[in-house]
């Protein structure tokens, strides 16, 4: 056993020996880059952002400059990108995500259809950097600062306004950032070909995370975003007419309401009406409405049949779970390494929790652990982890590497899954997808210890059709035995009533 | 308060290059690199005043730098990089060692994508960029001794989950006790859009 303090300080030798290397010339480059587009950025807006807080000026003259010098430098870095295998297509999309990240202002129409409700229109102005309104044809507006987390709704026909807090309402969508941080690199970007809208030939781009879904029409030759869609659960939002960097007057993003207009206590829903103003948002759900940070809440789920979550700065909530799925998710662990001494509770959850302010960035960390509390508060769940003898399947290679198994032609992109492709994986990825389809742990005894590039394509689901796809197509065995491994046990739990 | 090119020169001007070192040798892809110094200069830019306030705002520059790196090595944990670095070899060295050090170096950060924010950020700062306690403290706005006990505690995870680096023995071949790894469990689960 070594003495603690020599190993602490053999670490800091293994971190230094290993980490602390050279920045090559062609990444520095690269970097160089972005700190120059920053420092046009600083240049160009000046010293009234640093002044002012996080809020940038909203003066258009200095829109124009930043917007100008920051597009002219990182235009460059984006189309860098692009580099490897671009087309007019990748291009396109890279000149739009380019336009549509630097700007300051965008206009927009926004549709949005929901199960059971009749489609609603709005006519959306979005100021960086948190800016909305939405206004409901001559009815009324709701303007949101997401900054400041405040609303204001104005009802034009009787002249009145009502404020509130958005705390409570977190889950409302400011559809312009969610096009601004989709991703950039074509690998992660699904091209959906050409299509006519409008007598338009546009081109379409498709990208999937956290539960939503969007979709591009860009106008190839223009390289203009014409049109975007959200999808949402069951809620889809299109943007339409889209404007960016237009002139706004910014006397219409205020929160002060207009003179003539009386405040109004009044009941309607704010997180509905919300809502449906933001075009793809949910609100808190009653039940967790008034749950206070850091504590998990978890009630019987509302009907839906499939796991759905959306996690958004700093608060998670989670719909249709079971409590396996959260033991897994509380304790990090696959679902063939649970061992269950105990029936667990039957039926499906929906879970919500917010991180204690100052640490949304830690949401994760604090969620698993408010997860275990609340699975042993709630459900009488406790577990421990020990080595057991458990049947496995071990993966073996009888012949040694097949030719299946090729050296990865690339490694630029990391280690990845596209459909049946895999890309500079080790088996260690494959075994433990494998795991999911076989319900049992796989225990990688090949002695093949590379990183591989492999096609695996399987005739069903079935432990069968799984073992047999690898064998013939990896040249891998896949062979049911007893080995000790590490498990999760779950000691003891309560059944709801 | 100045104009923003002078804020520029005052304070990044003077550390671009530790910026750029510190997140490269945390994420050691370039792509991901330059995501993560993108996302730092975001939040410098939107915490500004806070750091022009601070009382060592090169080394909470340096934080952040090195928030965003963690960032980006849990991203890419969350997108089943089971090979984290993507190394840009050293040419002197021959294809077995650069295989090695790569494989190494993927394991050291695939080790420190699991350690808490706090203890990443800690390590990192003390064990890379040679910081003081005093300005991890400051940095990480704890006493000197939690910052101690921050890097210590990193220190000693990392020697858990990287016992054979300390021995110098020859890794394991039969990984499946590595193999728990949630980035690769929601790989192969599409329906769960989990992480």
């Amino acid at each position: 056993m070594k003495n603690p303090t020599d190993q602490n300080s053999e670490m800091r030798s293994v971190l230094k020996e290993n980490l602390d290397r050279q920045l090559p010339p062609e990444v520095e480059q690269r970097l160089r880059g972005r700190l120059a587009a920053f420092r046009q950025q600083m240049r160009a807006v000046g010293s009234t952002a640093a002044s002012g807080g996080h809020r940038v000026s909203v003066r258009r003259w200095r829109w124009a400059l930043a917007v100008g010098a920051a597009a002219s430098v990182l235009l460059v870095g984006v189309f860098h990108l692009f580099r490897q295998g671009e087309d007019g297509a990748a291009l396109a999309y890279a000149a739009v995500l380019q336009q549509v990240r630097a700007a300051q202002t965008a206009t927009c129409q926004v549709s949005v259809e929901a199960p059971g409700q009749p489609l609603q229109t709005l006519r959306c102005t979005f100021v960086e950097p948190a800016l909305m309104r939405c206004d409901v044809g001559d009815a009324g507006a709701a303007i949101i600062d997401f900054g400041k987390k405040e609303l204001l709704i104005l009802d034009r026909t009787a002249q009145t306004f009502t404020v509130a807090q958005l705390d409570g309402v977190p889950y409302i969508d400011n559809l312009v950032e969610r096009l601004k941080s989709l991703p950039d690199r074509m690998k992660e970007v699904e091209s959906l070909g050409q299509r006519t809208f409008d007598g338009r030939s546009l081109t379409g781009f498709r990208t999937s995370g956290k539960g939503v879904t969007a979709t591009l029409w860009v106008d190839p030759q223009a390289k203009e975003l014409i049109r975007a869609e959200f999808q949402i659960g069951k809620t889809t939002a299109t943007m339409t007419n889209l404007a960016f960097d237009v002139p706004v007057d910014e006397s219409l993003l205020s929160l002060e309401p207009p003179q003539g207009y009386t405040r109004q206590e009044t009941k309607v829903n704010i997180a509905e009406l919300i809502a449906g103003a933001s075009g793809a948002a949910r609100a808190v759900p009653p039940e967790a409405q008034g749950t206070p940070a850091g504590i998990m809440k978890i009630w019987p789920s509302r009907g839906l049949s499939g796991p759905n979550m959306r996690m958004m700065a700093g608060e998670y909530y989670a719909e249709g779970y079971d409590v396996l799925h959260m033991i897994q998710d509380a304790y990090f662990i696959s679902g063939p390494r649970v061992v269950i001494e105990s029936p667990l509770p039957k039926g499906l959850y929906d879970v919500y929790f917010k991180a204690p302010e100052g640490h949304e960035a830690e949401l994760w960390e604090a969620h698993n652990a408010a997860l275990r509390a609340e699975l042993e508060k709630q459900f009488g769940i406790t577990a421990h982890t020990e080595k057991r003898e458990m049947e496995v399947y071990v993966m073996t290679a009888p012949g040694g590497r097949a030719a299946a198994l090729r050296d990865p032609e690339s490694t630029i992109h990391g280690s990845y899954c596209e459909g049946s492709k895999y890309r500079n994986v080790g088996l260690g990825f494959l075994e433990y997808g494998l795991q999911g389809y076989l319900k049992k742990s796989v225990v990688d005894e090949t002695g093949l210890t590379g990183h591989y590039d492999f096609e695996l394509a399987c005739k069903g689901t079935s432990p069968e059709a799984v073992v047999a796809a690898v064998q013939e197509q990896l040249g891998l065995k896949l062979t049911p035995e007893k080995r000790l491994i590490d498990v999760l046990v779950i000691e003891q739990a309560k059944t709801q009533k | 308060m100045g104009t923003g090119s002078d804020e520029y020169g005052r304070l990044i001007g003077p550390i671009e290059s530790r910026m750029m070192r510190s997140i490269w040798r945390i994420v050691g892809d370039p792509h991901d690199a330059e995501d993560a110094l993108q996302e730092a200069l975001a939040a410098i830019w939107k915490s500004l005043r806070r750091v022009q306030e601070h009382p060592n705002p090169e080394a909470l520059i340096l934080k952040m730098c090195a928030n965003a790196a963690y960032d980006a090595l849990r991203r890419r944990r969350r997108r089943a990089a089971v090979g984290l670095a993507v190394d840009i070899e050293d040419a002197s060295a021959s294809p077995a060692e650069s295989a090695l050090r790569a494989e190494r170096r993927a394991e050291i950060l695939e080790a420190v994508s699991r350690l808490s924010r706090k203890q990443a950020v800690a390590v990192m700062m003390r064990d890379l960029e040679d910081m003081s306690y005093e300005d991890i403290s400051q940095t990480l706005g704890c006493s000197e001794p939690t910052a101690r006990t921050h890097v210590a505690r990193a220190r000693t995870r990392l020697a858990t989950l990287l016992p054979h680096l300390l021995d110098h023995r020859p890794k394991k071949e039969n990984r499946c006790e590595e193999s728990d790894r949630p980035e690769l469990r929601d790989a192969f689960s599409p329906e769960r859009e989990l992480r």
